[in-house]
């Protein structure tokens, strides 16, 4: 904690290898919110590998208001939600590719976190963001309104209507 | 069914969140890797920042020397510019005023 607190105090500063260690440290974790987020392997190497290039420009807008884990949050949920706007138009053949992939890299996940995962996936995305935000990784409604670029009370109702689906979702297959 | 056994969906989504964790293998690069892309992209950074600032002194320098030059030869011109400027300043301040993210203190 100490030693992580010393390398953002000199990564800030311009020190390239404290700022290589604080992204080693935090790759595994940033990946895995993406893949949560998509269940996309390629996408989620892909949107963390742009996420560690806007925190290397960026890190001098770094205020330390917040942990350096919650900071990447932010940048890879603004970097996830553009890359799915630039996709849009090939929707098609990428579903069944997610589909494909989504089996593959979950089919080694006990049956009933599956089930659990992929009711998420198949929320909207305007739902599933903030539902994995708050219940996952517990980040507050200001917090996500400020990663999702929202009101804090667009969020609440989206969390609020997101586990009402997710509920009869699980309910129906459980 | 009974539901007096089944933990709350908040609490069944952390769980899964902390199994899903544990199952994924993610393939983490070397430290190098690290150290490369940030020494690559801060310098890529810079010189791209450095390019923009030559780029915008280079367009700066002749809007000035067009308004110098008009308010010279054509005072009308130099007034209408003046204008138009405060009015797309306005405007853009109105449009960044409408687009703030409003947060709960």
């Amino acid at each position: 904690m100490i030693m992580e607190a010393n390398d953002m105090t000199r990564a800030r500063n311009g020190d390239e290898e404290s700022l290589a260690r604080l992204l080693k440290d935090n790759y595994a974790f940033v990946m895995k919110y993406v893949w949560k987020m998509c269940g996309d392997e390629q996408l989620a190497y892909d949107v963390t590998q742009d996420t560690f290039i806007k925190a290397v420009q960026k890190i001098d807008q770094y205020r330390g208001t917040s942990k350096f884990s919650t900071w990447l949050i932010q940048i890879a949920t603004h970097t996830y939600i553009d890359a799915r706007r630039k996709q849009q138009r090939n929707e098609k053949l990428e579903q069944q590719e997610k589909e494909r992939i989504q089996l593959q890299t979950t089919k080694q996940l006990p049956e009933e976190w599956y089930d659990v995962q992929e009711a998420l996936w198949n929320l909207e995305e305007k739902y599933r963001i903030p539902v994995l935000l708050k219940h996952y990784y517990g980040f507050e409604y200001k917090e996500i309104a400020k990663m999702t670029k929202s009101r804090t009370g667009t969020v609440k109702s989206r969390v609020h209507y997101g586990m009402e689906k997710l509920r009869k979702e699980l309910n129906e297959h459980g | 069914m009974d539901n007096r056994n089944t933990p709350p969906l908040e609490e069944k989504l952390q769980k899964a969140s902390e199994q899903i964790d544990q199952h994924l293998d993610v393939e983490e690069p070397p430290l190098l890797y690290f150290e490369t892309l940030v020494r690559e992209e801060q310098q890529a950074w810079h010189q791209r920042l450095w390019k923009e600032l030559m780029l915008l002194w280079a367009a700066a320098l002749l809007m000035i020397t067009g308004l110098a030059l008009s308010f010279y030869f054509i005072p009308a011109l130099f007034i209408i510019v003046q204008g138009a400027a405060a009015v797309v300043l306005l405007g853009y301040v109105w449009k960044e005023k409408r687009e703030m993210v409003m947060v709960d203190k």
